[in-house]
């Protein structure tokens, strides 16, 4: 790799990027967000030392009053006190922070102590900041850089001129990563000068996070056909990638900080932080983090002469009605059950407390949407779903329907088992929904989607199976009895309003019945 | 008036026929539940049992009593502190200590069990919904997800307006649609009207999601104060890609259009006055004030954003 050569390509791409105004915009905008963040004098060595603020309110006793620094009001993390009928005082709050309970204590010899063992969490500091806010800044410029080449044809140009594909993506690399490095260590400077930060190794990864960043975003839109759409990826993608390796070496940096060092990128931007302790880990994670952005370097030059992806769309029925109940299944599946495990990891109160009414609207919303993108693909959007014009037969279909949906219903299935129980509440209510409204929304939704747009694009017995086994997973057998009635009602009428019609009626009359 | 609604139309389809567009749309909800629901599971695997440590040789046959109806078993251990510190009982006690591993709700349960038997001076209420001004705890919390979950969406709203026109200019559609004999406005604000009920439609069952899984106070509100941020970004997007006009490029009027959304955003913190009139500003307006809000006139304003962002369009040079 010839350095001369980088440079140019470098020199070239910000010179285009930043003609104009941009030019000045670029410097203003870094300016404006990192500056304050070196400046301001938060002081988080204050905040990690100061004590938990006494907040309360209602019935607060003099002693209570009387702690230095208390604050008296109604706030939603405020501790409520107050008396019932016996005269005794009641405290009602997520924490009580010591000073309080000391307070409410005095030498009571019936009082009950706490002891709350803390883990011992590492926090980094605003260098971290700095390292975060940065590499953001640039997820614009990643998205226009290569792709621009491509839309504007220029990429071609840029191939056959004397330069490696080495030399060319090393170029970009260095423009945007570079310049978002010089910004980093800018403001870092101005935070050791006025002290709001001490000089040490961290300053060694610090601008390795937005030259890394801005790697890991040109791997995303190496194959980008426009500027749009390589936005919409990066804006959505590498935040995420930052922000989840970011997480991911501060949870392993509680237990081994070398290891977490090691994690490309997110350990640079914990250790640019100045987070963990030693030499170690800062030298570590420049390593780590320098190696995967030579390694991504290369990796895009390699495939910078791919097929670019345009506007794609997803092509095939089978794979369309596959996505099509991945993604119902995750839908019905997370607002349904997701509650659950609010009572499984300790929270009874909050699990109880989310009913299954919101979660059923919530699935059958996501549903209707699927039912929307299945209707826009083609551009007879009535006939993916399955709908016609009515006819006098439709009313046979219909009534076999509503009988087939209320003796799967009282049919007798083999029990699922106890433990299922809340599922199974839970799950049913989406299947036969207790409430007018709610059975409209719900059956209009799922029928729409399993009987109308996936029955059409991958058969009956695949869409049937598939809404038994998204809808009634823990009661199989009748859903599977369910979706083979109001199957074979679309089949051999020929139109899911007649399913839509029956399942309505039918889930009414139940409703009705049990009521 | 026919016109406008098949361009809407049209364009509604061509959003919801781009995987890009449903992968960006779609990926909010799955990151946020998905990481919910994991960390749900991970912790219920990893969380201590159910038990409360007590010494071998304890009277605990009243607090057994006690603490059955919430779910918790006493177990014996030679060392309660040390039974919790080693994750095998996630609440302990000698009678007099409460030990516990960070805060949990558990410990504060069996303190009030104790705090009841003993005739403590001052008695605690555990695992009880607190009517405090705003909600409960788990409220607030749905709340700041329900936010940050709709400043997402306005961020998507920016890219949406402003990636709308930008395409549309390069691949010279937008010029084909200014030279038919119809008003130079549609284009503009059929692109805002389609943009806003695509996004409306992604962020309104995304927040239903949220709603089920942590439940999100006054959610019909936060819905209409999403979309309008959503809608309004879209807004500025479409005035900032107008305003950049033929050769403007699309990263720099998008950085542009993020920092005015950006600035939008804070604004509802800046001066709360007006926050609940803002059509972004309303979604980050203090917890207090936000109790106020209808979220109709944010979306009412929303429109008007996009009403300008459609003239600056029809003043639009596409070469």
């Amino acid at each position: 790799m010839r350095l001369s050569r980088v440079i140019a390509v470098a020199r070239r791409d910000l010179a285009v990027e930043t003609k104009g105004r941009r030019g000045i915009a670029v410097p203003i905008l870094f300016g404006a967000l990192l500056l304050p963040i070196a400046a301001i004098p938060v002081g988080e060595e204050r905040l990690a030392s100061v004590e938990p603020p006494v907040l309360v309110y209602g019935d607060v006793p003099p002693e209570v009053s009387g702690i230095p620094g208390a604050l008296i009001g109604r706030r939603w993390d405020a501790v409520a006190l107050g008396r019932d009928a016996d005269g005794v005082l009641h405290a009602r709050g997520e924490f009580l922070p010591p000073k309080l309970r000391d307070a409410l204590d005095g030498d009571d010899p019936a009082a009950v102590k706490t002891e709350i063992a803390y883990e011992r969490v590492v926090l980094p500091r605003r260098s971290f900041l700095l390292a975060l806010l940065t590499a953001s800044i640039l997820v614009g410029a990643v998205a226009e850089s290569l792709p621009g080449e491509r839309s504007r044809k220029t990429l071609e140009t840029l191939l056959t001129a004397g330069i490696t594909r080495l030399e060319l993506i090393g170029g970009k690399v260095l423009a945007w990563g570079g310049l978002g490095a010089v910004a980093t260590l800018l403001s870092a400077s101005v935070a050791v000068a006025l002290g709001r930060m001490p000089l040490g190794l961290w300053v060694l990864p610090l601008p390795l996070v937005p030259v890394c960043t801005v790697a890991v975003g040109f791997w995303f839109v190496r194959r980008a056909g426009d500027v749009v759409g390589a936005s919409t990826v990066t804006i959505r993608i590498v935040p995420a990638v930052l922000g989840g390796l970011g997480l991911l070496a501060w949870a392993v940096g509680n237990g081994s900080p070398w290891v977490a060092a090691a994690i490309p990128l997110g350990g640079a931007l914990l250790a640019s932080g100045d987070t963990w302790p030693g030499i170690v880990p800062p030298l570590v994670a420049t390593l780590s983090t320098g190696l995967t952005t030579a390694a991504l370097v290369g990796l895009i030059a390699r495939d910078l002469e791919s097929d670019p992806i345009g506007r794609e769309v997803i092509s095939g029925p089978k794979l369309a009605a596959a996505l099509f109940v991945a993604m119902a299944g995750l839908a019905h599946a997370s607002s349904l059950l997701g509650p659950v495990l609010w009572g499984v990891a300790g929270n009874l109160g909050l699990a109880n407390g989310l009913l299954p009414g919101p979660g059923v609207q919530a699935s059958s919303m996501l549903m209707l949407l699927i039912v929307a993108v299945a209707a826009a693909r083609e551009s007879d959007s009535f006939g993916a779903l399955g709908l016609r014009r009515p006819k006098p037969t439709d009313v046979l279909a219909v009534l076999a329907g509503v009988v087939g949906v209320v003796a799967a219903s009282f049919a007798s299935f083999p029990a699922h088992g106890v433990i299922l129980s809340d599922l199974g509440r839970r799950l049913g209510e989406a299947v036969f929904p207790s409430d007018l409204g709610l059975i409209v929304l719900a059956v209009v939704a799922q029928e729409l989607l399993f009987r109308g747009a996936i029955q059409r694009l991958a058969g009956p017995v695949a869409a049937g199976v598939a809404s038994g086994l998204v809808l009634c997973p823990v009661d199989p057998l009748r859903g599977l009895v369910l979706s083979a009635v109001l199957g074979g009602v679309v089949h051999f009428s020929g139109s899911s309003a007649n399913a839509v019609i029956a399942r309505v009626l039918g889930c009414a009359i139940v409703t009705f019945a049990l009521s | 008036m026919n016109g406008f609604v098949l361009l809407t139309a049209s364009l509604i389809r061509r959003l919801l026929r781009e995987p890009l567009v449903l992968r960006s749309l779609t990926f909010p909800v799955l990151i946020t539940s998905g990481v919910l629901i994991g960390f749900l599971a991970i912790w219920s695997v990893v969380m201590a049992p159910m038990i409360v440590a007590v010494p071998k040789g304890f009277d605990s046959a009243r607090l057994s009593a006690d603490l059955a109806p919430f779910e918790l078993r006493v177990g014996e251990f030679s060392d309660p502190a040390a039974a919790v510190q080693w994750r095998f009982a996630r609440v302990g006690t000698d009678g007099t200590t409460v030990w516990s591993r960070g805060i949990v709700r558990e410990a504060g349960v069996v303190e009030k069990v104790l705090r009841d038997e003993k005739g403590s001076r001052w008695r605690l209420d555990a695992n009880v919904a607190m009517p405090m001004a705003g909600g409960t705890l788990a409220q607030e919390q749905g709340r700041l997800l329900a936010r940050m979950l709709s400043s997402i969406f306005a961020l998507y709203g920016v890219v949406f307006g402003a990636g709308m026109i930008a395409r549309d200019r390069d691949d010279g559609s937008l010029g084909v649609e200014f030279t038919l004999p119809r008003s130079r406005f549609l284009p503009g604000f059929a692109r805002f009207m389609a943009s806003f009920i695509v996004l409306g439609a992604f962020l309104v069952p995304s927040l239903w999601v949220l709603n089920s899984l942590v439940g999100v106070p006054d959610i019909g509100m936060m819905c209409r104060v999403g979309v309008a941020a959503a809608a309004a970004s879209a807004g500025i997007g479409l005035t900032t890609m107008a305003q950049s006009g033929a050769k403007g490029g699309f990263a720099g009027p998008l950085g542009f259009a993020l920092v005015a959304a950006f600035s939008a955003l804070l604004s509802g913190r800046l001066v709360p006055a007006l926050a609940p009139a803002l059509p972004i500003g309303s979604l980050w307006a203090n917890g207090p004030s936000s109790i106020g809000l209808d979220g109709w006139t944010p979306l009412a304003m929303s429109v008007l954003v996009g009403l300008f962002g459609a003239w600056r369009v029809s003043r639009m040079e596409v070469g």
